[in-house]
């Protein structure tokens, strides 16, 4: 990661448009509302197009370009990306659409306007926040709360748990496995990616907890980025406790002005799966990210297509009159099919995600990379998160014996020490920071 | 029974029992640490405590899978232990120097330097590895201690915890107390197998020196030679084509210092037979029978001189 100066004035300049932006669409009537919504909206695409879209775009036209035998000298750009460039780019465009819209008054008030851009906890990877959810709260006087800090700290505390306990342990397995699928077997890239789906989960919804938390002891309330995702029984339901905040986004901005599921039946899948792949555009510049949201998207419209017949085989199978065992069969599918698009996310290129899927397919041997030591402290980090989740899904009226007091120090403390003892202290950053 | 806590005695209450655990931990840990019967864990404590020997040798893995001590012993007549381990590289070793100089001076020390113990890396192969010492922090002199607080202030912070000394080695102190094979003859492994791919040109441009490790191995010969070591620098062969100046930063530290330097590092015996080696960088069991061989005649002819 690197600090370079002059990137602090794009962001500047995004805040200054959608701030004035803001102002004139409240101000104006007609086309010319539409008009400044549509300069704050096409400043803000710009943006994002520019520092991440441009060179694979310019990549793609010269692969174009060479099959047809053309070679040229295309003018790419020597540019990192801004660090959380989707999120606030997303979160200024929720403020000014709002705006818009009426359901928000334009803020008057330019710092009170940036900050609602630049918040630190959620400025870099969410969760995008909505201006009727925060801005009023930046208005309001915050003292320091004692109730507030400790809530935070909890928050905060469970969030360090996921990602330096649990994430970054995996990581350890995940890394060294995808790092050269060309060495390891079938039954080792299935291990790591079944690996990844709970690193990417402890990763992202480590680093929003760790957001809400530190808001939450200034007295901020941010909203709830994950609910408990691998207890989903669909992929739609996967989608309603995944990163909720962009689901909610695309829902609010992009799937529901595109008609939703009130229109003709083709159109409604198109309006999915379109919603999917720019999801999955919007996460990174390279077809493996192209790949896993059209998937997502495809896996959805199936659902939705193959809906009545898969009851027909659920009630033939008698499989839907033991409701435990019909809700554990989804969960599982659910979580494979999830894997399987991680497979697509995770991979350096999509070439290596071809060769990782050819091998679980064909190459399920015993010959398995072992790291002992990662597996567990692996075991150890997942069982006391897959306990917390278990509880919170479905127990969260037993074990009352975790709600007193006391026990509830003794399990903070654990957790500071687990976090100590077993955390990986050397790894990289947040895998959301590069989007 | 339902207590109502207010705030800052759950803060003191929080304080209390984690330094409680955390302590507690730590002794555990630190018993069971020191107990260990196999594995990694045994082989740093038998190396940062236990070793009586007169010659050590100190390197990476390529010290570790080269020098056979039964070899060397039988050659010089001095009892040998291999103190090489996988990983890690100078930093590390000065610090098994500093600990068995604290208990004894052994009559000669060989140090394996491998490329990466002269010049910058991407990969980490530098101070980083000093948190493998944690175990021994505030166990075995100040001097140690400044060593591993190299790492910088934030280390140095988490290394009064007495649990995170111990971090990430928890499953190998476990395995190291259940499990009681000795896989390793006096520190040296072996490696059964045969390298069978073409000899590669060694991908060397644009390689700086790293000053820091420059002074590390100035403090390793200083002090060495301040309390009557005779040390070795020793290069094993690589089955890549190197540039020939390449080892000449090390070759400088050598001539000045007075230390003998055994450079095998392009040795014909081994470049025109890729049946000594099991990978480019390291050679198999019969490669290293033969390198010890050679390494011990030579240490014996400059013994005797």
């Amino acid at each position: 990661m690197y600090f370079i100066p002059i990137y602090i004035a794009i962001l500047a300049g995004t805040i200054v448009i959608d701030y004035f932006a803001g102002i004139y669409i409240e101000k104006s009537f007609g086309n010319k509302r539409k008009l400044f919504l549509i300069v704050s909206l096409f400043a803000n695409i710009l943006v994002l197009g520019i520092f991440k879209y441009y060179n694979f775009f310019l990549e793609n036209i010269e692969v174009l370009m060479l099959s047809f035998g053309i070679n040229n000298n295309l003018p790419y750009l020597s540019i990192l990306l801004p660090v959380g460039l989707s999120f606030h780019t997303f979160q200024a465009m929720s403020y000014t659409i709002e705006v818009y819209r009426g359901n928000q008054k334009a803020e008057k008030h330019f710092g009170i306007y940036s900050l609602y851009v630049m918040f630190f906890p959620q400025l870099v990877a969410g969760p995008i926040e909505r201006p009727q959810n925060i801005l009023h709260q930046f208005h309001e006087k915050m003292n320091f709360k004692k109730e507030n800090i400790e809530k935070g700290a909890k928050i905060m505390l469970w969030g360090f748990f996921m990602k330096v306990v649990v994430a970054d342990r995996l990581a350890q397995y995940v890394n060294a496995a995808y790092g050269n699928v060309e060495f390891h077997s079938g039954t080792t890239l299935l291990i790591a990616t079944l690996f990844f789906t709970f690193q990417i989960y402890c990763d992202f919804a480590g680093y929003s907890y760790i957001a809400i938390g530190s808001a939450k002891i200034l007295g901020y309330d941010l909203m709830n980025n994950f609910k408990r995702p691998y207890f989903a029984k669909s992929i739609s339901e996967f989608w309603s406790r995944w990163h909720i905040s962009l689901s909610t986004w695309f829902r609010d901005y992009l799937y529901f002005p595109l008609g939703g599921n009130r229109v003709y039946r083709y159109r409604w899948y198109f309006n999915l799966f379109i919603v999917f792949l720019i999801s999955g555009i919007w996460h990174g510049a390279n077809w493996t990210f192209v790949i896993w949201g059209a998937l997502n998207g495809l896996y959805l419209v199936f659902s939705i297509v193959s809906q009545k017949y898969r009851d027909k085989i659920n009630s033939f199978l008698g499989l839907s009159k033991n409701k435990i065992i019909f809700e554990f069969i989804q969960i599982i599918t659910t979580l494979i099919l999830t894997s399987f698009a991680w497979i697509f996310f995770r991979a350096n290129s999509l070439s290596e995600a071809f060769i990782i899927i050819t091998k679980i397919f064909t190459n399920l041997t015993s010959d398995i990379f072992i790291r002992w030591e990662v597996f567990f402290g692996v075991f150890i980090g997942l069982t006391i998160l897959l306990f917390k989740e278990f509880r919170e899904e479905y127990f969260i009226r037993k074990f009352r014996v975790l709600n007193n007091s006391i026990v509830r120090l003794f399990i903070y403390s654990f957790l500071i020490v687990s976090i100590i003892l077993l955390g990986v202290f050397d790894s990289g950053q947040f895998i959301y920071f590069q989007f | 029974m339902k207590l109502n806590l207010n705030f800052t005695s759950k803060i003191i209450l929080i304080i209390v029992i984690v330094f409680t655990l955390d302590f507690i931990f730590g002794i555990v840990l630190e018993k069971l640490y020191s107990r260990t019967k196999t594995g990694l864990c045994q082989q740093e404590n038998y190396i940062m405590l236990k070793t009586k020997q007169p010659l050590l040798i100190f390197g990476s893995s390529r010290a570790e899978y080269h020098y056979n001590p039964d070899i060397i012993s039988n050659s010089t007549g001095l009892s040998t232990y291999n103190c090489g381990r996988e990983g890690v590289w100078l930093y590390y070793h000065y610090g098994v120097l500093l600990s068995t100089l604290k208990r004894y001076h052994p009559k000669i020390v060989i140090l394996e330097i491998d490329l990466k113990d002269i010049y910058e890396n991407k990969a980490d192969f530098g101070k980083g590895i000093l948190v493998q010492h944690a175990p021994y922090y505030k166990r075995i002199s100040n001097e140690f201690d400044s060593l591993l607080e190299l790492n910088g202030i934030k280390e140095t912070i988490k290394m009064q915890s007495f649990s995170y000394r111990y971090n990430s080695k928890f499953f190998k102190i476990i395995t190291g107390n259940l499990v009681s094979k000795d896989d390793s003859k006096n520190g040296f492994k072996s490696q059964n197998g045969i390298w069978t791919k073409k000899i590669e040109y060694l991908n060397s441009n644009n390689e700086i020196v790293d000053n820091e490790k420059i002074n590390t191995i100035n403090n390793f010969i200083y002090k060495a030679k301040s309390n009557n070591v005779k040390l070795f620098f020793a290069i094993s062969p690589y089955y890549k084509i190197v540039p020939t100046n390449i080892l000449n930063p090390i070759k400088t530290i050598a001539e000045r210092n007075d230390i003998t330097l055994l450079n095998h590092l392009s040795d014909t015996i081994f470049m025109n037979d890729n049946s000594l080696f099991y990978d480019d960088l390291h050679l198999n069991k019969r490669g290293a029978e033969l390198y010890s061989m050679i390494i011990a005649n030579e240490v014996k002819k400059i013994l005797e001189k």
